[in-house]
């Protein structure tokens, strides 16, 4: 079904908007989920919960990209249940080795610069993003965005891993240089 | 927690960005595409610039090697990338395995120990390349390269010695020299982002040093059509003219070449190509920048109409049996014909 009649199933309140949802993109939720939280029980009930506010959101919402719409849901839950689960001193080490990683991005601090709000912060991120060449962009979403071990990174996109982690590096590097530049104050 | 303050920003990042990065579409089906097809976007090609170089082959890029991939590093003689496909490596020339021991960090050379620098608050990498004593310009400053060995992840520093290059900008490459040994290598400004294409052109000294290989054209989503040994005079005729382009940002979508052609600037060897949309950008890239001009649908569509009028065209159809075959008769194929890695619309 296509993502327009999905949106349609929502707006109309047909529940059978869910069924197609999770049909078309539960497994694309769920690997988002996975890959931050490691866990299945966990990242099952993000996946529920993604539905639960999609339902909610739609309407008024009217997404055309319904992947990424719910995609971004799923990302958010797990990140907010990531909190809980460090509070509980749980979670992957994958995202121990991510949050270390971008932590070489935090542009150094300009004590004349209010805190950016989330907001900005995401349209700085898009203006450097689009700046990089698509094979960067793609590596560093798919470690940042999508969370993926850089092994799978490398597999998905016939790289060595050695690739994977250079471009990461370098792009890392420059993201902060770039904020730095915008006078980003994280 | 900043870094967690990244990672919920990038949640909201622009749609499209998120689209293009998202594993196991059908743009997994290129996976066999060979290092310098991009699937749906333009083609990366080895650029390199005109000084005379002695040019060190080795394609070891100097990274971390990763304790999960393998103890081993891959040594080729070659200009080649080693491809994997799956569990099978297409290895284009003959390869020498390296372990990735204790030993390692010594075994490289000075340059791929301490491969990155900073200078004028830009990090400048190594490229593998020297230049000659006559190629280079007066010392400029001293500043500490930095290494990681990937046996044990540790970072090392060193002295580097920073020297102009007679040819080009500092802004773009520097030659360093390190007290133990007497060559001086390039390095690059990866990310440097250029103001307009006057900048480009002779910062770069595209005129004298460009040289512009096959074209590819993007059919539809599974084929590309291959125009090979495009003349570079061609290339800078009718896109490189104008030197008085600004660059711009374009942020309401993600620009695909629907026309993209490789280029050479030696020696700089680096992902690199000059490609247009229909609808009038062209987009040029060099290192691991991208840099995008309009130059308006009229002089795109005409450049594009030019090479399918005067080169010969072959399309590029992949199968499961090798990453590509050339169909010379040029016919498109019904789509349920061409597939790869089992991909099947």
């Amino acid at each position: 079904m296509e993502d327009r009649e999905i949106v349609a199933l929502y707006w109309k309140r047909n529940e059978q908007a869910i069924t197609e949802s999770e049909n078309k993109y539960g497994r694309y939720c769920y690997s988002i989920a996975l890959n931050i939280l490691r866990n299945h029980e966990d990242s099952e009930e993000c996946v529920n919960d993604t539905y639960a506010k999609a339902w909610n959101s739609i309407p008024p919402k009217k997404p055309e990209k319904l992947s990424v719409f719910l995609g971004k849901i799923t990302r958010n839950l797990a990140l907010d249940v990531l909190d809980k689960l460090s509070a509980k001193k749980r979670g992957s080490t994958e995202i121990t080795l991510v949050l270390d990683e971008i932590s070489e991005c935090i542009p150094s601090p300009n004590y004349t610069e209010k805190e950016i709000d989330n907001r900005a912060l995401a349209e700085n991120l898009s203006s450097f993003l689009k700046t990089l060449t698509s094979e960067n962009r793609k590596i560093f979403l798919q470690r940042y965005w999508y969370m993926m071990p850089i092994k799978e990174i490398a597999k998905e996109n016939s790289f060595t891993e050695s690739k994977v982690k250079m471009s990461l590096m370098r792009t890392r590097e420059n993201l902060k240089i770039f904020l730095e530049k915008e006078g980003v104050e994280i | 927690m900043k870094e967690k303050k990244i990672l919920e920003a990038l949640t909201d990042i622009d749609d499209e960005l998120i689209e293009e990065a998202e594993p196991e579409k059908k743009a997994k089906s290129k996976k066999t595409y060979i290092k310098w097809i991009a699937a749906a976007a333009c083609i990366i090609l080895a650029v390199g610039i005109g000084i005379t170089i002695n040019h060190i082959s080795n394609i070891y890029d100097g990274g971390v090697i990763s304790e999960e991939e393998t103890t081993t590093a891959l040594v080729t003689e070659s200009n080649e990338e080693v491809f994997e496909e799956g569990n099978t490596e297409i290895v284009i020339e003959e390869a020498t395995r390296i372990p990735i021991d204790e030993n390692f960090w010594k075994s490289l050379d000075i340059n791929q120990r301490y491969d990155k620098l900073q200078y004028r608050s830009a990090i400048y990498y190594n490229h593998n390349i020297t230049a000659s004593e006559a190629e280079t310009g007066e010392k400029i400053t001293t500043v500490k390269a930095e290494g990681t060995d990937p046996f044990d992840n540790k970072s090392h520093t060193k002295d580097a010695s920073v020297y102009k290059l007679k040819k080009f900008s500092d802004k773009i490459a520097i030659a360093v020299k390190f007290e133990e040994s007497d060559k001086f290598f390039v390095y690059l400004n990866d990310f440097y982002e250029f103001e307009t294409s006057g900048e480009i052109i002779d910062e770069l000294k595209l005129r004298d040093n460009l040289k512009a290989i096959d074209g590819y054209y993007k059919e539809d989503d599974i084929a590309l059509i291959r125009y090979e040994k495009i003349d570079t005079d061609v290339i800078l005729k009718m896109l490189l003219d104008d030197t008085t382009l600004t660059a711009i940002k374009v942020t309401d979508r993600i620009l695909i070449p629907d026309f993209s052609v490789e280029i050479e600037i030696s020696p700089f060897s680096s992902d690199g190509s000059i490609a247009v949309t229909k609808d009038g950008y062209l987009i040029i890239n060099i290192f691991h920048r991208e840099t995008v001009f309009f130059i308006g649908r009229e002089k795109s569509e005409k450049f594009i109409d030019y090479v399918m009028e005067n080169y010969e065209g072959k399309k590029l159809v992949y199968t499961t049996d090798s990453p590509v075959v050339y169909d010379e008769t040029a016919e498109k194929l019904p789509v349920t014909e061409v597939f790869s890695n089992g991909y099947k619309p």
